[in-house]
């Protein structure tokens, strides 16, 4: 038989063991965990290169390619990658590695925004909500049931079309209806920490309510917050991307990956990098953070000690 | 009890119906307004159409009266009436609801059915090649944009298969519009976005099975029956498997919101006549009734889907019917 | 839902702290190695394609067999008065025809009268007669009651309430139709030379048996629109699925013969990336094709791809009301001429129509007989030409690029609808070239062609909106509609609000004459004022382009024989060879 797993075997990997040592900070330790595991690096490496990159964007457009990501050639549709465009240019002549570069951009301000928003609303309401406990809870959870009970994209499309959004305006839309499962993970972490000893201390004190949420129960329920942070990056980036398809997302001229992709679809006959392009830096963007965050959870997570 | 934990499940989704309910009513109310496209503004309606179109679809009344009618009528199953020709909503739903459920439930199907001898395969041979690659197959459906991979798909399996006189699947819709009908093209439409829609969920659950199993297989009660000669494939599929089934139910259940919004997306790829290809043009059109009428419909499904599966959990689940 | 977390909840969560504990250097190069196989090698697939068998070339037509269109857009209503668009009428027109029909050069034919009509010396009485040998698909004969009602619904104020874009002119222009024996004479209220063409060969006969004793609007929502019992067309219904499928089957009785197809079915497809997709496998046989889909489409070995010149033109125009946003912009009519100037049309029709359209040269299509080739100015693409016109006016280029007069710059919003790729990208093109000359436009779509509409004929707030036409009858130049100064009415297509004295003139003689030479000249006339006054810029006269199967014999779709007006003559010799 194969590698019988015996409980240990497989409950750590072996990579991210730590040699004894004496006892460090939660932070400093996990972070030295997560450097143990060599693609996860490589991951947060590549995420951190297109973010800079996204940054660098009106940069690379004036040095390197030379083109704003909405100057039109007509003369030179559809040109395959070669000099002086170096991956070539669109259906209106624009140069693809600068449309590209902005793209990243978008898609990555609306993952990013997006988490951001969503840790704030949810994180508050899932501490005040386990916190607090008792009818306050009950409603919020309520609340957050509803909200998880409406799909989604049914209200992104109706949002989608009345607004015509922007990057900015897009993570506020996809933030409002997704922050259900994070203020529900925060809860759960808020409860478990409410029975906690440093609780008890705290309150015993005098501390009053707020700092004790702020100071006290905020910071350990981080490490949860960190987690379901990085693992929603890439699926909001592939919600932008499904949204520009349908048409709904960011509006051109204005480039997003997705509605790159949704563009370039028509041209697939004799254009077919245009589609293949944006198609893979979503894909590559999308599975590095997915990676990366499963490694962070897996160095950060404070209930897998 | 059983009677109890289920009688206390449905009364706490009695909130949640009503919250709904609520949040749809609010959104339709703020987007739209009293607009009504093609209406307000057609030249040929004469003041008292206007007038009588206004009232019959109930925008000429106060807010609090238009919501207690929204409610009331969706105890009857009166989900308004379309902005753009009157029509009732829920006929429409009705019509295109059997595509919408036809898809989402083979794609469940389907993805249960590869996923749990992937997973288990995956956790027998762990650490194996053969692992490695079934999660690298995983991790990339995960990453790989739903619409993208239909459009691929349709790529090689309509366009170029035909091109190369081999038999070829059909690009869209649900039945062949000459001479269709009969189960095998019912079969064929089907086929491909069943499969877009489930491989995403596909990746997660494979993943889940064979986690649950690897759980299962590390514990006492299998060495014991492993010692005493039990087979190892009865091992696998009457313990292991009987283990994580239970969770798997719950997890479907949890994922029915993102299998909805996935069918969407799907729709549209292949033109399958369903509620998300609906809700989709309508959305378009500017027929917010009609968008939010089946949002409300469609969360009420979610609902009763998430009940019905905690209620199977625990019928399986002894455990649970009797904490708290 | 779940007061505590729940055990399967709590299963979901520890399990996804397992997701991820292996090596995944092999998994991660498998899965992308996968993913550039999806994406590259099916691109490579594609490009090597086998063409396959052609279809079979047999000269001898066959009976039965079924034609499958696919269009995006499905059809609204079946009674011909009641429906607004064009994808109705390509269903209504195939199930009732009218007292005349145009062939494909455009004239006037007579169909179900014997011959054409008397018209009396004043040019006010129509007289037809109708044929004897006419019947609906019940076997009932049609009778000159059945068209007096027909007529009746459309200029009639008892059925006022009937909605549908015919009644509002058609009530304008008829003044009555009476019956006499076997005769119909139709009276114009005054000289109006499209006259024959919009209510002679353009108005579908329906049943008076079954649709009398209604009011317009019951009619409105009539059981009628969604299935018409007996019709008297090539074609009688035979069912709808609404959102899906129309279907008709032949109609034996109809009275040229019958018609070779057994069946005949409108398939509603998503979206215009889907038509071409269906026409390759071979789903539908006849579907109307993107510009972009051109080059493909032609490629593809069981394919025809028509094209043709039609009376289509796509045009950006000015908002001229002060009192409406940017519409103080556009008083000066140099400023309109400079935007024109600096506007290479011809790289446009190049990149957004690709090629697939006539540059435009004026406001009348360049397949009409009206339409004056030496009409000037001629608006070239030069840029400095617009820049000096532009300083002329006052407006001079500020330090943001962007050209100022008293402190306000030249910016203002387009507009199109969002679900039309091709105008999207000419106002793309636009934003680009007119920053050149330092004038900022920004783009803001609405969301359909509804919504335009709207604001088209009702609300009028837009400072430039990129929209086409195709104005019917075919053939006939008369775009009072568009232009004259009662239309800037609400309901109205002047949305612009272009209000002209000498324009309106020439529009109301130019169709006060039956004179075909007299009416040339004044359009002659109006082309050069419209273009000098430039209320709007007209683009170009986009070519129609359908792709049609192989299978598909004699599908003569044309400049005259275009859906939507009148009844396609040639659907009767329309024959498909057998699916394979």
């Amino acid at each position: 038989m194969i590698g019988t797993p015996g409980i240990r075997e497989f409950r750590t990997e072996p990579a991210l063991e730590l040699p004894p040592r004496a006892a460090e900070s939660y932070w400093r330790e996990s972070w030295r965990r997560l450097q143990g595991s060599r693609i996860a690096m490589f991951c947060g490496g590549v995420i951190l290169g297109i973010a800079v990159v996204a940054i660098c964007a009106p940069l690379i457009s004036q040095y390197v390619t030379h083109y704003s990501y909405s100057a039109q050639d007509l003369d030179n549709l559809f040109q395959p990658p070669r000099s002086p465009h170096i991956l070539g240019t669109d259906e209106l002549g624009r140069d693809t590695l600068t449309r590209l570069v902005y793209g990243a951009q978008v898609s990555l301000t609306v993952g990013f925004l997006t988490v951001l928003l969503s840790l704030l609303v949810g994180g508050s309401i899932g501490l005040i909500a386990g916190y607090y406990g008792g009818w306050l809870d009950s409603l919020l959870m309520r609340l957050v049931d509803v909200l998880l009970s409406i799909p989604a994209i049914f209200l992104f499309i109706l949002l989608s079309v009345l607004l015509r959004p922007n990057a900015i305006t897009l993570s506020f839309i996809i933030a409002l209806v997704g922050w259900g499962n994070v203020g529900r993970l925060v809860r759960a972490e808020a409860l478990s920490l409410k029975a906690r000893d440093f609780v008890t201390a705290t309150r015993s004190i005098g501390a009053g309510d707020l700092r004790l949420i702020g100071r006290h129960m905020l910071p350990n329920a981080l490490p949860v917050m960190i987690v379901a942070a990085s693992l929603a990056v890439g699926q909001i980036i592939l919600i932008e991307a499904a949204l520009s398809y349908l048409g709904l997302g960011i509006q051109p001229p204005t480039p997003s990956w997705g509605n790159m992709l949704s563009n370039a679809q028509q041209y697939f006959y004799h254009s077919a990098w245009l589609v293949i392009l944006p198609g893979v830096c979503i894909f590559v963007t999308v599975l590095c953070t997915s990676i990366f965050g499963n490694a962070v959870r897996d160095s950060f997570d404070p209930r897998l000690r | 009890m059983l009677a109890t934990y289920a009688v206390r499940r449905v009364l706490v989704s009695i909130p949640v119906v009503i919250g709904v309910t609520t949040v749809t009513f609010l959104v339709m109310k703020v987007t739209a307004g009293t607009y009504v496209p093609g209406l307000d503004l057609d030249p040929n309606l004469r003041p008292e159409d206007v007038v009588r179109i206004r009232h019959q679809l109930g925008v000429d009344q106060p807010l609090y009266v238009q919501y207690w009618q929204w409610v009331t009528g969706i105890a009857h199953g009166d989900f308004g009436r379309s902005m753009l020709d009157g029509t009732p909503v829920f006929a429409h739903i009705w019509s295109r609801l059997p595509a919408t459920l036809e898809l989402t439930l083979t794609a469940i199907l389907l993805g249960v059915v590869i996923s749990i001898p992937l997973g288990v395969a995956g956790a027998r041979q762990w650490g194996s090649r053969l692992d490695h690659m079934l999660t690298g197959i995983s991790v990339a459906g995960f990453a790989v944009p739903q619409f993208w991979l239909g459009l691929m798909l349709i790529l090689l399996f309509s366009v170029s298969l035909k091109r190369w006189g081999l038999p070829w699947l059909p690009s869209g819709g649900q039945e062949s519009t000459i001479g269709g009908g009969d189960p095998l093209d019912l079969l064929a439409h089907l086929v491909m976005p069943a499969t877009v829609l489930s491989f995403f969920y596909l990746s997660v659950w494979s993943r889940f099975v064979r986690s649950s199993t690897l759980e299962v297989l590390s514990q006492d009660y299998v060495r014991t029956a492993r010692a005493k000669g039990m087979p190892e494939r009865r091992v696998l599929y009457v313990h292991a498997l009987r283990n994580s089934i239970v969770p798997l139910v719950t997890l479907i259940g949890l994922e029915l919101p993102g299998l909805v919004a996935g069918a969407l997306v799907v729709e549209v790829v292949f033109g399958w006549p369903g509620l998300g290809l609906m809700a989709y043009e309508r959305a378009k059109a500017y027929d917010f009734t009609m968008v939010m009428g089946t949002t409300t419909f469609v969360a009420l499904l979610v609902i009763l889907g998430n009940l019905v599966a905690d209620l199977l959990y625990a019928v399986l689940d002894p455990r649970i019917r009797y904490s708290s | 839902m779940r007061e505590e977390s729940s055990p399967g909840f709590d299963r979901f969560e520890r399990f996804l702290e397992e997701w991820s504990r292996r090596d995944f250097l092999k998994t991660v190069s498998i899965g992308t190695a996968y993913a550039f196989f999806l994406a590259g090698g099916v691109a490579a697939l594609e490009a090597c394609g086998n063409p396959g068998t052609q279809g079979q070339t047999s000269a001898t037509p066959q009976t039965g067999g079924t034609l499958v269109e696919g269009w995006s857009t499905e059809p609204s209503y079946l009674l011909p008065v009641r429906s607004s668009d064009v994808y109705s009428n390509i269903a209504n027109r195939l199930l009732f025809e009218g007292l005349l029909t145009v062939d494909d050069k455009g004239n006037l034919q007579p169909n179900f009268a014997q011959k054409m009509p008397d018209v009396s010396s004043d040019g006010l009485t129509y007289t037809f007669k109708l044929r004897n040998d006419i019947k609906w698909s019940d076997g009932s004969p049609l009778t000159p009651d059945d068209v007096v009602f027909t007529y009746e619904l459309y200029y009639d104020p008892k059925y006022d309430g009937l909605l549908g874009n015919r009644r509002p002119t058609a009530k304008r222009y008829i003044k009555s139709a009476t019956a006499q024996g076997d005769s119909i004479i139709l009276q114009a209220t005054t000289v109006f030379a499209p006259f024959l063409l919009n209510y002679g060969a353009d108005v579908p006969i329906v049943p008076k048996k079954v649709l009398s004793g209604k009011t317009g609007v019951q009619l409105n929502t009539d059981d009628f629109n969604a299935g018409p019992p007996i019709s008297n067309g090539k074609f009688k219904f035979q069912s709808w699925a609404k959102g899906d499928k129309l279907v008709l089957a032949r109609n034996d009785l109809y009275f040229r013969g019958r018609v070779n197809l057994a069946g005949w079915i409108y398939k509603k497809v998503p979206d215009a990336v889907a038509v071409l997709q269906q026409l390759k496998t071979g789903e539908i046989d006849v579907g109307r094709l993107d510009f972009s889909s051109y080059d493909e489409a032609r490629a593809q070995p069981n394919l025809n791809v028509l094209t043709f010149p039609t009376f289509g033109f796509d045009e950006y125009i000015y908002q001229l009301d002060p009192g409406k946003p940017g519409g103080q912009l556009f008083q000066d009519k140099s400023v309109r001429q400079a935007l024109a100037y600096g506007l290479d049309r011809k790289a446009l029709v190049q990149a957004a129509y690709f090629g697939q359209a006539v540059l435009a040269a004026s406001v009348i299509p360049s397949v009409s007989w009206a339409y004056n080739k030496d009409v000037k100015p001629n608006y070239s693409y030069d840029t400095k030409k617009a820049g000096d016109l532009l300083d002329a006016a006052g407006w001079k280029l500020g330090s943001t690029g962007i050209r100022e007069k008293g402190g306000q710059k030249l910016s203002f919003e387009m507009v199109t609808n969002a679900d039309n790729s091709t105008r999207v990208k000419n106002l793309e093109i636009m934003q680009e070239q007119w920053k050149k000359i330092g004038v900022e436009a920004q783009i803001r779509n609405l969301a359909n062609l509804g919504l335009l509409s709207d604001s088209l004929t009702s609300s009028r707030q837009f400072a430039l909106m990129f929209i086409g036409f195709s104005l019917q009858p075919f053939g006939e130049p008369d775009q009072s509609m568009i232009w004259h100064s009662r239309a800037t009415a609400v309901g109205g297509n002047n949305g612009g609000l272009f209000k002209n004295a000498a324009v309106d003139k020439l529009l109301d003689d130019g169709v006060a004459t039956l004179d075909r030479s007299k009416r040339k000249d004044i359009y002659v006339q109006l082309q050069s004022i419209m273009a000098d006054e430039l209320p709007s810029n007209i683009i170009c006269y986009p070519k129609g382009i359908y792709g049609v199967n192989k299978r598909v014999h004699n599908y003569n779709l044309g400049t005259f024989w275009l859906y939507g007006f009148g009844n396609p003559l040639f659907m009767k010799d329309v024959w498909v060879e057998p699916k394979k």
